[in-house]
């Protein structure tokens, strides 16, 4: 589903004396289908603009369009776009409350209304989809599991919905790297496979240089950087004013171009690429004399 | 002198559904010593949440003894002292702020001290200021981010001036500059009070400037060593689950495509330099 943010600006306790922005006029369009990554420091707005995406916060001026639905200054909300948007929140885990994994997942397909029989498949689609074993967990308590299967269960609840734009909140937060490379593999494959629309918000730009089609950098509330990882990560400068840390390879990377010869003409953006690029460099230099 | 925290024989057992004991570390032998600065890795469920939890004395061993500065953590008569020596900070602040205002919850811990006012005062506006969120005092915690909550967290135990501070992935939430800034401030009292610190990371990359990084899996300790000594052998922590430091990650790359690299090298400066040389030289 095709989003598009159109000046968009976010001031929370509007009329008060605590009126502060958020958002500041915010443009950028996101193709259905893609694959976005959201960086920025907090308080950089990060949070604020994703819970545009399913009406959770309405603009205060400009507007969210998401897929048909325009989102104005005190629109009314269309009920199905909160399935149609699936939101998750940072450690999911916190918010999962009942006796059942099954009921848990089950919570936000029984709200849509949904006969029961269709909730039951679909419940059993999304935990199968997390690489849980429905017949294994389906009956336990939430809380009997680790953490990360935990968050599984949670963002099970969020699939479950069929959204066709997932928003994930630091999505790997406190996750050991092992955690993180099978959340990472699970959402490379429902946005290859499926065909989602993914938005993965983050302050580590690492976990989204492999994935991401698109990065926007935000700043203070405003939109300061945009494009593709190579691009967006050859922006030293931009990226340190705004609070981001640089990947440790792309700053490698910056550094050993300096004398390389010839330098990188895209910057390497993994550990691995820039061990390639690195020892061809040198094969070609021992090549020549 | 006493170790600050020393874990001998350590096992801490977890009672499972059947009431048989799950084992969440064993054989556990540790001193940190005073004043050291020391890194705990190790995968998820390797048990290092649970040391960190002893040293706290929020858990006390089932087999074993865990002082901290020569007290033991299962002597309830000595708690309120164990409690003015150790503080810890755990990964989610949401579960640690208790007060309304900033101000007070950082109060809430010098407060149960039973210092004098102007004492408490005095604490409270330095670990704020350290922290980054003197203007934030009047602020209720539920209105901040996650980042500034965490900070709210660490001024809290900062402001108990403890002997030993216990961070259990307490800068995971934190953006790099929320996560500099704490580093600086966690550093400065080390440096200057002589605080130990034990943290538990699963950012490898934090763990170079420690004293020494132990290496913790299935609940039993399986390296211990300054940083440059563990990292020289990354293929072990890499088979355990866990991200070696890029910079690492990379010189036994490049050192497989047959680059002369030094198993020395492990920040990005040390690589640079090396890599220049190799080049100036080629």
């Amino acid at each position: 589903m095709e989003i598009v943010v159109d000046g968009l600006t976010h001031v929370y306790d509007v009329g008060t004396p605590f009126a502060r922005p958020a958002l500041r006029e915010v443009t950028f369009h996101l193709p259905a289908g893609s694959f976005v990554g959201i960086i920025g420091a907090t308080g950089s707005g990060k949070s604020t603009l994703i819970q545009h995406f399913n009406g959770l916060l309405l603009p205060t001026v400009g507007e969210v369009r998401v897929g048909d639905v325009t989102l104005r200054p005190g629109s009314r909300v269309p009920p199905t776009l909160r399935q149609r948007v699936g939101l998750v929140f940072q450690y999911p885990e916190h918010q999962l409350f009942a006796e059942t994994v099954e009921e848990d997942v089950a919570y936000g397909p029984r709200n849509f209304g949904w006969p029961e029989d269709l909730v039951r498949q679909r419940v059993r689609e999304a935990l199968e989809a997390v690489g849980l074993d429905p017949d294994r967990v389906a009956r336990r308590s939430p809380f009997a599991l680790s953490g990360g299967e935990k968050r599984r269960v949670a963002l099970a609840g969020v699939l479950a919905a069929q959204p066709e734009v997932l928003v994930l909140d630091e999505p790997t937060a406190g996750l050991d790297p092992r955690g993180r490379n099978q959340l990472v593999a699970l959402i490379r494959q429902l946005h290859r496979e499926e065909g989602m629309t993914v938005i993965w918000v983050t302050h580590t730009m690492e976990e989204v240089a492999e994935l991401a089609d698109r990065l926007l950098v935000l700043q203070e509330g405003r939109l300061v950087l945009e494009g593709s990882p190579a691009e967006v990560f050859s922006r030293r400068d931009v990226l340190q004013q705004a609070g981001v840390e640089v990947p440790e390879p792309a700053a490698v990377a910056a550094e050993v171009s300096r004398f390389l010869d010839p330098p990188f003409a895209e910057m390497p953006l993994t550990v691995e690429a820039l061990a390639e690029a690195i020892a061809d460099r040198f094969a070609r230099r021992r090549g020549r004399r | 002198m006493h170790a600050a925290v020393a874990y001998e024989g350590v096992g801490y057992a977890y009672p499972d559904g059947d009431g048989q004991p799950m084992w969440a570390v064993r054989g556990v032998t540790l001193t940190v010593a005073c004043g050291e600065w020391v890194a705990l890795v190790g995968p998820n469920g390797s048990g290092k949440s649970t040391l960190a939890k002893l040293a706290a004395g929020l858990l006390v061993p089932t087999e074993g003894k865990v002082t901290v500065c020569g007290i033991p953590t299962d002597d309830e008569s000595r708690i309120g002292e164990l409690r003015s020596r150790v503080a810890v900070v755990f990964q989610n602040p949401d579960n640690q702020l208790v007060a309304p205002t900033v101000e007070e919850d950082v109060a809430f811990g010098p407060e149960n001290l039973g210092l004098a006012p102007e004492e408490i005062r005095r604490r409270v506006d330095e670990a704020l200021r350290v922290t980054g969120l003197s203007a934030l005092r009047d602020a209720p915690p539920h209105r901040l981010s996650g980042g500034q909550k965490q900070r709210v967290a660490i001024a809290g135990a900062l402001a108990m001036h403890p002997e030993v501070l216990v961070l259990d992935e307490a800068t995971a939430m934190l953006d790099p500059q929320g996560r500099r800034e704490v580093w600086a401030t966690v550093r400065r009292l080390h440096r200057e009070r002589g605080m130990t610190v034990l943290f538990i990371t699963h950012r490898l990359e934090e763990t170079l400037a420690a004293d020494r990084v132990v290496v913790v899996a299935d609940g039993r300790l399986v390296a211990s060593g300054p940083p440059r000594e563990v990292y020289a052998d990354p293929g072990r922590l890499e088979a355990l689950g866990l991200d070696v430091p890029p910079v690492v990650a990379l010189r036994e790359r490049l050192i497989r495509r047959g680059l002369p690299l030094s198993r020395d090298v492990v920040t990005r400066d040390e690589l640079v330099t090396a890599l220049w040389r190799l080049w100036s030289t080629a």
